[in-house]
């Protein structure tokens, strides 16, 4: 008799792919219905609510592929990545990079960074909750001290970097608008996305990449001067105090020192 | 293991509840329904760094007692349950108090993936001595009583020595532990594998049991053979209502769930259901538990 360990090993094996149910249909009985029937009923409950999961994180990569074809493709993605821990709230982290592999399709730009997109705000609706930075605060601190300002960016925020039209693209295919997709595309820009969730709702805005550059330059830990040096070389024309606004009022920062 | 040995307090004991949904969340938190004292989450659902759910748990919390039942231990598993998952519950018990806390006869995780579902388990010897360590280390890392879950399911081994029953009731004999009994899943099992209804409540003892759950379940043929399918996606059928009844008149009344996770009615239909098991509840006499518990 084989052990209880081996028993789920090969259960695990067959109920992932029918083609290795030899390994566990002789431990089954039958009883009126072949095991390979009994088995499929839970193969069809581990696939079918996987993909229920990934449907519901992904629902404008879903659009733009369209659900026949979005279908398969989270199945394939579930045989080769399964849930790593039982909490389904973490699945679904390396759609994107799968959909990156798996489709060249010159008709779907940016798809696999419209699911990084989707999975940002996924991993922002339940990232730690943190107060954000009281713009009184840092009013209260002498300009002088600005330059060699350190901030703590708050822990849901998160950025997004495209070739394309990313921002654009998501909230056309959310507005089910062909026409949006498709003008975005004739336009051929390149977006950066800013996500975060300073209270209880993911707010999620394009942003320039000279500003994205100044996020992360913070992120790193760089002081304000050299963090606002970085956005300039991008965009020498950068308004830095127009964009710190911008980030107090949105809650993207925790604290400075 | 002597957590949870002799005297058992019985929460909620003459309570029915309901497994908190999403869709009926706002509502349960701005109107509380009169006379329902408590719900049921899925612990993995919380098991969040922050955000929404949380906010609306806390809330939740204030109007209501809590039932966690956990879906990710996978304590039917050969191998022992991942301590930094159980770490990761603890935190979560800690922090809400809930006056249940249970999980399932079953498995679920293989070499480290999570397959999403609740695997039956064959009925040996040495199942049995590894699912009681695997409870007796779930119950030890949580600091306090676990209840566990009779299974249902759609397949049996060749390999098993033991009825399903007995085997439930030696893993509460070993471990220490409770048991949620599932009226639903003792239908669909005893349906879909032929075993007596009757053999169940003779079998597993009154002392032990400290939750009842109460589901809908589908019928479907395959091969030409019925089965029945666990899907908590309807109403409790008259065939489990009755089987309901018969539990109360063994065991006495016990904190009652109605579990209703897909095809999500509307709050009202479900409080109806809530209901419906209440006044059962309320027509129960005690039973022989606490003779049995002494």
């Amino acid at each position: 008799m084989p052990t209880l360990h081996e028993v789920q090993a090969a259960f695990a094996r067959g109920v992932l792919d029918p083609a290795l149910i030899g390994g566990i249909a002789g431990r089954l009985v039958g009883d009126g219905i072949a095991p390979e029937r009994r088995l499929g009923v839970y193969r069809n409950n581990v696939l079918a609510s996987l993909r229920s999961v990934l449907e519901g994180r992904f629902p404008a990569t879903r659009r733009r592929l369209g659900p026949e074809r979005f279908a398969p493709l989270a199945l394939d993605f579930i045989r080769t990545e399964l849930p790593a821990r039982p909490q389904l709230s973490t699945y679904g982290a390396g759609f994107p990079a799968f959909l990156e592999r798996s489709i060249e399709d010159r008709a779907l730009p940016c798809l696999a960074d419209v699911a990084r997109l989707e999975w940002a705000r996924e991993d922002a609706y339940h990232a730690a909750d943190a107060a954000s930075l009281n713009p009184r605060t840092l009013a209260s601190i002498p300009a002088e001290r600005y330059p060699g300002l350190r901030f703590e960016l708050h822990p849901s925020l998160r950025l997004i970097r495209s070739a394309g039209p990313v921002h654009t693209l998501w909230r056309a295919a959310l507005d089910d608008s062909a026409e949006g997709s498709d003008r975005a595309l004739a336009s051929g820009r390149a977006e950066q996305v800013l996500v975060v969730r300073p209270e209880l709702t993911v707010a999620t805005r394009p942003i320039a990449l000279a500003d994205l550059l100044l996020v992360e330059a913070l992120a790193q830990g760089l002081p304000l001067a050299e963090a606002a040096a970085t956005a300039q070389s991008a965009d020498a024309g950068f308004d830095l105090q127009a964009a710190l606004a911008h980030h107090l009022a949105g809650g993207s920062f925790t604290g400075c020192h | 293991m002597t957590a949870v040995g002799g005297k058992r307090s019985r929460p909620l004991e003459r309570q029915a509840g309901i497994g908190l949904r999403h869709p009926h969340v706002v509502d349960l938190i701005e109107r509380p329904p009169a006379g329902l004292a408590w719900l049921e989450v899925h612990t993995e659902n919380y098991l969040v760094d922050g955000g929404p759910r949380l906010h609306q748990l806390e809330r939740i919390r204030e109007r209501y007692a809590l039932s966690f039942h956990g879906v990710g231990l996978s304590l039917g598993s050969a191998e022992p349950p991942d301590p930094a998952h159980l770490a990761r519950v603890r935190q979560l018990a800690d922090r809400f108090a809930p006056e249940l806390l249970s999980e399932h006869i079953a498995w679920s995780i293989e070499s480290g993936h999570y397959l999403n579902d609740l695997f039956p388990i064959p009925y040996t010897e040495e199942a049995l001595s590894l699912v009681a360590r695997n409870v007796e280390i779930a119950q030890e890392a949580l600091g306090r009583p676990l209840m566990v879950e009779n299974p249902s399911s759609y397949l049996r081994f060749v390999d098993s020595t033991m009825a399903e029953c007995e085997f439930v009731a030696e893993i509460a004999r070993r471990a220490g532990c409770g048991i949620l009994l599932d009226i639903n899943n003792i239908h669909v099992s005893a349906h879909n594998h032929g075993f007596a209804v009757a053999d169940y409540l003779e079998t597993i003892p009154a002392a032990v049991i400290g939750e009842f759950h109460l589901a809908g379940h589908a019928s479907c043929e395959i091969e030409g053979s019925p089965i029945l399918i666990d899907d908590h996606a309807s109403r409790v059928d008259e065939p489990v209502w009755r089987l309901f009844e018969a539990a109360l008149a063994r065991y006495g009344p016990r904190a009652t769930l109605i579990e209703w996770d897909n095809a999500i009615p509307p709050l009202e239909v479900l409080l109806e259901e809530r209901s419906a098991a209440q006044r059962r509840l309320e027509l129960a006499t005690p039973g022989p538990a606490r003779a049995d518990a002494a």
